[in-house]
């Protein structure tokens, strides 16, 4: 044991040797070595060879250069020679273990993505991250996007834009089925699921052995159902005014349950993971997927039929209520509060989020969350026109984005014994407060 | 005549032997055909176009190069090869030597002591490290360790102590007598000279499972490496792999994953199955006799 | 002379002693701690007690989760040392294909266990799984959903986990399998004994250690379940297949209850070791027996 520190040490002095006397030749495998060059003052230091860290979820790209990976560290290196970019990707569960790991040993990321709102919060409670409320830039994006990355009156990240639930429909199915009109409220969706059951398609497909892929139906219904009365519903559930037992909730559940009642979801679906479900939706198996904005690439791909897609939100709305939409901010950039480099930081961020740079256009154009930044329009048309056709309607947020991380996760499992039949609506409803309760208590 | 009569019923016999290892040899790989279909599954994936993702099921249809090329360029696979190798490597050498070294003494020690140390390294099979990680990354932080090859090796040694020295000690007390320690040691033999000339090859096969059996999960594994090594240039092929993994959102790229699983187990299956040689039947009595 | 070979043992172990205490022992007493705080796992905590262990005995989820957990070790266990058992005996049999057969049965454990799990997910899937196709084939309409049933799930995932450990215990078979003398079966031929019976009088209890390691790697690797629950079931559907590891995981990172996840793994290694140490002790006396 002792050789091999004594080893790391004469290694690491070697190195730090190796860069004072600025030798370029090794690049930035030692990272270690880096941490060396403290911020200092910003004349000298704009030549000091500097490596800034940044952590990402992985977002898989068959080929070609990946933003974050390619992108990113080669437009500040042409930019800026002495800024080196160290970019590390995860899956999201590794993602998030990682990150707080880091954070609680003092070793968080100079620059990470998290998540909005109730997510961020313990991070932000804990003192880690930066706050960027006077930052320029933010003026120019989605006032209430930008709201969900704020904690007492103060803004913690730049938003990296959003995304939306949805259902996606076969449009050849329904004209086959006879639906000339997309539904309006919860019984024409009903009715439609009905006229494809007869017309012999099964009307939608779930992977619901993923068991977060309930959610995607859920917050979709819950968003008329329970934030078409109240649009505070939250606030009050975190105040103790509103609860899950509430009848809004209940019957949210109620209907996301029919939907399995009258058969409309393809039979087994807890035996079919999210590839599956998407699969038989592309293939033209079944006839909607609750899925999301960001499904765009896998459920646009060539089956075993080829035919026209569309999108619409579910309807959940009961005749002559009001209807809301699902539309969430997606990942933000976060600063790390502690990092030594903030000059360094900060150079790159003017560089990335200034409007007419290479590094933005480029951001613009490969970032796959749909831009809340001022004037900027989405690439893909079908986005566009979808956000067009709800433009006059009220948006509302993930639910989950109001509860404690674990809630969601209580509502999916029991949710699955509803499918299998042994729990009821109510049973969901009450194992979400309990879980609220028990995680919200700990917060305060 | 009689020895005629001999040769002829060797020759049938061998015949009729034959005949069996024939037939024994086409039922195993039935069996083979069947365990491994998912592995057969995997194959055909890894040799399709990248957007492909019609049914698995459908095998070796519309066979393309696409996945291999696309997970060759996206792996670094020499850089993560060497990084792979580097800490497999070590982590697998020091992983014989203390283990060996522990096990054999826990074997030979009397009474209670040896007993209790059985059971007390024995109790760290429990650990998963998944729940103890943030103690365990404070601590290798506090030593100075972090984004250096020496956090992950440390790690998979010692991830991998208690059950090899399970293994190990269980080998010696069951496979190799006493008898001939003990008469080195009348010749006048140190301990180390024993354990090194006398213990050590006569327990090959332990030390090969040791090595399979250790040394495979740390080449495919990579939670130590995912915590603790940080820089683009230091990723071990599974890590590098994570890049392929999708979540809720963004579809995992499973072609381009099987490729990958492929091209990295490629320096394994050599690797075993030289190693599986040292199976032969009879190999440890053979040394114990001579 | 005894007493400086003793102390000469007791150096062998030093250096595993130290890994294993620096990165395994003192990180679990860490953890231990944190079970009697009420610690997120991010920013400061306070001392709460046993107020963990309440609650956990309070909700009930350490009962459901222990229950699946022995379930899953025993499928583990059972399933597994016989399919290694047999897969060992007839890879140890002189065949000429004997070393493609013994690369061939360790494929399964190259796979990384998101692969693994995924494949499985191939294999299990209603109607577009392998089981189903070949159901369909031979004309039946019944659909399986074995991991979307409450009553299968657990079982079809501990299955799996057979599956992808199998290599790794056949490999541990065939090293006890060495260790049988030659003329010990050679002598049972001649007394007449027939290759049955070779087998189960002579070849079994003589690997009787080899198959005390195997039964202890079963036992821990099935109570330690994590991965492939992880990545098959989710624990699902609703809590069926949620396992005391997966539970512990569930509430350290997606609830962010560290404290209370550390007091759960406190129990569940409690709980682990008394039944690890009683199945050993039993199997060593049985061994003595025979």
């Amino acid at each position: 044991m002792k050789k091999r520190r004594l080893l790391s040490l004469v290694l690491a002095t070697a190195l730090t040797a190796a860069y004072l006397s600025g030798c370029s030749g090794s690049s930035g495998t030692a990272s270690t070595a880096s941490g060396s060059t403290a911020s200092g003052d910003t004349a000298s230091a704009s030549d000091e060879k500097v490596t800034l860290s940044m952590m990402v979820t992985t977002r898989p790209n068959t080929g070609g250069k990946d933003f974050y990976l390619d992108i990113l560290p080669e437009l500040v290196k042409e930019k800026y020679p002495n800024i080196n970019i160290e970019v590390e990707q995860l899956p999201t569960d590794q993602y998030k273990q990682t990150v707080r790991l880091k954070f609680a040993s003092g070793q968080g990321p100079d620059m990470f993505n998290w998540w909005a709102s109730l997510q961020a919060k313990d991070l932000v409670d804990a003192g880690y991250v930066k706050d960027l409320t006077d930052y320029p830039a933010l003026s120019k994006y989605r006032k209430d996007i930008v709201n969900s990355y704020k904690f007492n009156d103060k803004v913690y990240a730049i938003p990296n834009g959003t995304s939306f639930l949805t259902t996606w429909y076969n449009k050849d199915a329904f004209k086959k089925a006879g639906i000339t009109q997309l539904p309006t409220n919860w019984d024409e969706f009903l009715q439609v699921c009905e006229k494809l059951k007869k017309a012999g398609y099964t009307p939608i497909t779930c992977g619901d052995k993923q068991s977060f892929v309930i959610q995607f139906g859920m917050y979709q219904i819950a968003a008329s159902e329970v934030y078409g009365e109240n649009e505070h519903f939250d606030d009050e559930l975190t105040s103790g005014k509103t609860k899950f037992t509430d009848p809004v909730w209940v019957k949210t559940i109620e209907k996301m349950e029919t939907l399995y009642k009258k058969g409309y979801v393809i039979q087994n679906s807890l035996g079919l993971s999210q590839d599956q479900s998407r699969q038989a939706f592309v293939d033209g198996d079944a006839a909607m997927i609750f899925d999301g904005s960001f499904g765009y690439d896998a459920l646009n791909k060539q089956g075993k039929v080829s035919f026209e897609k569309g999108m619409f939100c579910i309807p959940s709305n009961d005749a002559g209520k009001k209807f809301v939409y699902n539309l969430t901010p997606s990942t933000g950039l976060f600063i790390s509060a502690n990092s030594k480099k903030q000059d360094a930081i900060k150079k790159v961020m003017d560089y990335w989020f200034t409007e007419g740079t290479p590094l933005f256009e480029q951001w613009m154009k490969m970032n796959s969350d749909i831009s809340c930044y001022e004037g900027a329009k989405d690439s893909r048309d079908m986005i566009n026109e979808y956000l067009q056709r709800y433009s006059n309607d009220v948006a509302i947020y993930n639910c989950n984005n109001a509860w404690p991380e674990g809630v969601s996760d209580a509502m999916c499992s029991k949710f699955q014994e509803v499918i299998t039949g042994s729990a009821t609506a109510n049973d969901v409803a009450k194992a979400m407060q309990d879980k609220f309760d028990e995680l919200n208590k700990k917060s305060s | 005549m009689a020895s005629m009569q001999m040769a002829i019923t060797l020759k049938e016999k061998q015949r009729r032997a034959l005949i069996k290892e024939i037939a024994i040899t086409a039922v195993i790989a039935v069996f083979f055909l069947v365990f491994l279909s998912p592995v057969i599954i995997a194959l055909s994936g890894s040799f399709r176009g990248v957007r492909d993702t019609s049914s698995y099921l459908y095998l070796f249809q519309n066979v393309s190069l696409e996945s291999y090329k696309a997970a060759w360029g996206k792996m670094y696979y020499f850089r993560s090869l060497k990084n792979s190798v580097i800490v497999t490597f070590s982590a697998v050498i020091l992983l014989l030597l203390a283990s060996s070294l522990a096990g054999y003494a826990i074997a030979r020690l009397r009474g209670k002591l040896g007993n209790f140390l059985q059971v007390f390294f024995l109790a760290g099979m429990i650990v998963s490290a998944q729940m103890s990680i943030i103690p365990m990354y404070r601590i290798v932080n506090a030593l100075h360790m972090s984004n250096s090859f020496a956090a992950p090796i440390s790690m998979y040694v010692t991830a991998s102590i208690p059950f090899s020295i399970f293994l190990y000690t269980n080998f010696i007390k069951s496979g190799v007598p006493y008898a001939l320690e003990e008469a080195a040691r009348i010749d006048g033999a140190g301990m180390l000279r024993i354990f090194f000339q006398i213990v050590m090859p006569l327990t090959k096969p332990a030390l090969v499972s040791i090595v399979i059996t250790q040394g495979v999960p740390i080449w495919n594994d990579f939670f130590f490496s995912m915590l603790f090594l940080s820089a683009p240039e230091q990723k071990t092929l599974p890590l590098i792999m994570l890049n392929f993994i999708g979540d809720m959102e963004n579809a995992t790229q499973w072609n381009m994953l099987f490729a990958a699983c492929f091209l990295s187990s490629i320096p394994v299956i050599a690797v075993y199955s030289f190693l599986q040689r040292y199976f032969v039947a009879g190999l440890a009595t053979g040394s114990v006799k001579g | 002379m005894e007493r400086r070979s003793r102390r000469i043992l007791l150096l062998f172990i030093v250096p595993a002693m130290l890994l294993y205490l620096t990165f395994w022992i003192l990180p679990v007493l860490m953890s231990f701690f944190y079970g009697l705080t009420d610690w997120k796992g991010l920013g400061s905590y306070e001392f709460i007690g046993l107020k963990n262990f309440k609650n956990l005995i309070r909700q009930g989820t350490l009962v459901n989760s222990l229950k699946n957990t022995v379930v899953y070790a025993l499928v583990v266990v059972l399933w597994g040392n016989l399919q290694a058992l047999i897969l060992s005996l007839i890879l140890n049999m002189k065949l000429h294909a004997r070393g493609v057969f013994r690369t061939l049965v360790y494929l399964p454990a190259l796979f990384s266990t998101i692969v693994a799990a995924f494949l499985w997910s191939y294999v299990y899937a209603p109607y577009y799984g392998l089981i189903s196709e070949v159901l369909k084939l031979l004309g039946s309409t019944w659909v399986p959903n074995l991991l979307g049933t409450s009553a299968t799930a657990l079982i079809a995932v501990a299955f799996v986990e057979t599956w992808r450990s199998s290599g790794t215990m056949t490999i541990i078979y065939l090293a006890g399998l060495q260790n049988i003398p030659d003329d010990v079966i050679e002598a049972a031929k001649i007394d007449g004994c027939t290759s049955w019976q070779s087998t189960r009088l002579i070849k079994v209890p003589m690997i009787s250690n080899t198959i005390m390691i195997n039964v202890m790697l079963g036992l821990i690797n099935g109570f330690k379940s994590f991965d492939y629950v992880f990545a098959l079931t989710g624990g699902g559907p609703g809590t069926s297949s949620n396992t005391l590891m997966y539970s512990i995981y569930k509430m350290a990172f997606m609830e962010s209850q560290f404290g209370k996840a550390e007091a759960m793994a406190a129990c569940a290694f409690v709980f682990i070791l008394v039944i690890s140490i009683s199945v050993l002790s039993i199997l060593k006396k049985k061994e003595i027996e025979l």
